[in-house]
């Protein structure tokens, strides 16, 4: 028994294409459309590009809170709550 | 009901097409168990594995653990990845690949035309070469007879006589299930 690597021709591209599918990361049009896309290339034996995924959602690093700086209380609020 | 939706496939110009059309009546016999299910209210379901040939190339769509196997060159190859439980703890490094054959999770699947509302099919492609054998079979045959005894029944036979032996090897192996077996031969 080999992998299955050497006899496929679309280098796991729809393999991937399908997870993505499944996870719901692209809607099912997108879906067929690249699914179109790479069968119809790989059966033209075109190099394909990798399909239109799009990349899971990670806020920007610049864009987060400094909590230092959110947890700041005027001094008038905070004689307020000592009383 | 699939063998039927599958077999009033025509003739497509080309895979891409095939394919969809393929996917549109799987999805259609999915509905349609969805509707028996309901009104019966018990789970009716099927793994599925096809192979749509067209030209120089051929895809495959699958769901469950049915499976599809490539001879070629004397190397067999699965082309298939299960739909299921024990096939999730070997990708998670739970278990090991020999460790999953004959594993008491072994009858759980995670998808099948029917089960559920919404069926997502796995599709991949494969290119044609002369004198290829295709082997499309339920896992009544892979469950009882190992992967390199079905290689070695795969080699110097007729179609007929192979699909017959083994059929008997995976029936002499204690098989209790159905054991379906289909074989492809590409030609010149």
């Amino acid at each position: 028994m080999s992998t299955l690597a050497s006899v496929l021709v679309t280098n796991g591209y729809l393999r991937e294409l399908c997870a993505a599918y499944v996870n719901e990361t692209i809607d099912r049009r997108t879906y067929i459309l690249e699914r179109r896309r790479l069968i119809d290339e790989a059966v033209a034996g075109k190099p394909s590009a990798p399909p239109a995924i799009p990349e899971p959602f990670e806020p920007d690093a610049t864009a987060m809170m400094d909590l230092d700086s959110t947890m700041q209380l005027p001094r008038r609020m905070l004689a307020e709550d000592d009383e | 009901m699939i063998v039927s939706a599958l077999a009033r496939l025509k003739p497509a110009a080309n895979l891409s097409l095939l394919v969809e059309f393929a996917e549109h009546q799987l999805l259609a016999v999915n509905e349609r168990l969805q509707a028996l299910s309901r009104e019966r209210r018990q789970v009716i379901g099927s793994t599925v594995v096809s192979l749509l040939a067209c030209d120089s190339h051929a895809a495959f769509l699958w769901a469950g653990d049915s499976r599809l196997y490539r001879m070629s060159m004397g190397e067999l190859e699965r082309l298939t990845t299960d739909h299921s439980k024990v096939e999730e703890y070997v990708k998670h490094g739970i278990i090991t690949r020999e460790e999953a054959h004959n594993h008491p999770d072994g009858n759980l699947i995670t998808r099948a035309v029917g089960a559920a509302e919404q069926l997502f099919l796995d599709c991949n492609i494969v290119e044609l070469n002369e004198g290829d054998r295709f082997l499309l079979c339920s896992d009544g045959l892979d469950k009882h007879v190992h992967e390199r005894d079905i290689a070695t029944a795969m080699v110097g036979a007729d179609l007929p006589t192979t699909a017959r032996r083994l059929i008997d090897m995976a029936l002499a192996a204690g098989a209790t299930d159905n054991v379906t077996v289909c074989l492809v031969e590409v030609l010149p």
